[in-house]
């Protein structure tokens, strides 16, 4: 089957683009301390993805 | 003693992860390529996207002739984990350092550099964070490359068996501050005890793995939060 390479580099992109700003957005948005507990979420979130792999 | 967290300490840092994700790549390069798709789109992908069960699931679908809204939401769903891990890496960055350079530095942040970074002490700034980020980017592209190029060379069943290097270094990361913190060892239990609820219950087990991944996050982060609050706030 021949590939369509307009299609497929436009998904490419699309495809980095969501991971980008998905990682992005809250670094630079959220410079200052938070006063919030978000940031407990980091551990056990990590911890999770070992047992969904 | 607290040690520097220099660039140099970085790339030590992330050589363990540079050694997993080479394996990682390889099975994602032979099955991109066993696809049909031209090596330095392969590459491309490898190198922009830098996740992996985003990224394989999005090839699938690219190959599969996806919408491109598809596309966009399957990344969003199962990438959403990193917009958690990068409000609380927005935390652990330097105050000082300039949103263009948090802005660069956010690209690496996978799962596994985030969890080396959350386990150094004080703020980490911008040379640790590139040091940790270089390697274990330049493996995902090289393992990328090679498994593109080595398809055919092996079997299916070898090319997964492969990934089990993954989990080893996953261990090697996780075992070690859950030895040292009752809370952390704690907190992962939980997080497995839900994590199989998800697994094993059949309505909940239709849900996907990135909203599952969240969910289980959350729970496990609240419970932790209320079971052991901090007291006083470091970096």
């Amino acid at each position: 089957m021949e590939l369509d390479m307009e299609r497929v580099l436009l998904s490419v992109a699309i495809m980095a683009g969501v991971t980008y700003l998905l990682r992005m957005l809250p670094v630079t948005v959220f410079q200052k301390k938070s006063k919030t507990g978000l940031s407990v979420l980091s551990w056990p979130m990590y911890r999770m993805r070992c047992w969904r792999r | 003693m607290q040690q520097k967290l220099t660039f140099f300490k970085g790339l030590k840092d992330g050589i363990p992860i540079c050694m997993g994700y080479l394996s990682v790549s390889f099975t994602f390069g032979m099955m991109a390529s066993k696809g049909g798709l031209p090596l330095w789109v392969i590459q491309l992908i490898s190198m922009t996207n830098l996740t992996s069960a985003g990224q394989f699931a999005g090839t699938a679908l690219v190959l599969a002739g996806g919408a491109y809204l598809e596309v966009a939401v399957t990344t969003l769903v199962i990438n959403l984990r990193y917009m958690l891990m990068s409000f609380s890496l927005s935390q652990k960055l330097d105050p000082e350092m300039p949103w263009w350079e948090r802005a660069l530095l956010a690209f690496g942040n996978t799962d596994e550099i985030f969890a080396v970074a959350m386990q150094q002490t004080g703020f980490v700034g911008g040379k640790y964070l590139l040091g940790l980020i270089t390697l274990p980017y330049i493996g995902w592209a090289t393992g990328t490359l090679l498994g593109a190029t080595a398809f055919g060379a092996l079997s299916a069943s070898a090319a997964s068996a492969l990934n089990i290097a993954i989990y080893g270094m996953f261990v090697a990361i996780i075992v070690p501050p859950m030895r040292k913190l009752r809370p952390v060892l704690f907190t992962v239990c939980v997080s497995a005890a839900i994590s199989c609820v998800f697994r094993f219950v059949p309505v909940l087990s239709k849900l996907s793995s990135g909203w599952v991944i969240i969910l289980c996050a959350t729970a496990a982060s609240a419970w932790a939060a209320i079971r052991y609050p901090v007291e006083k706030e470091d970096a």
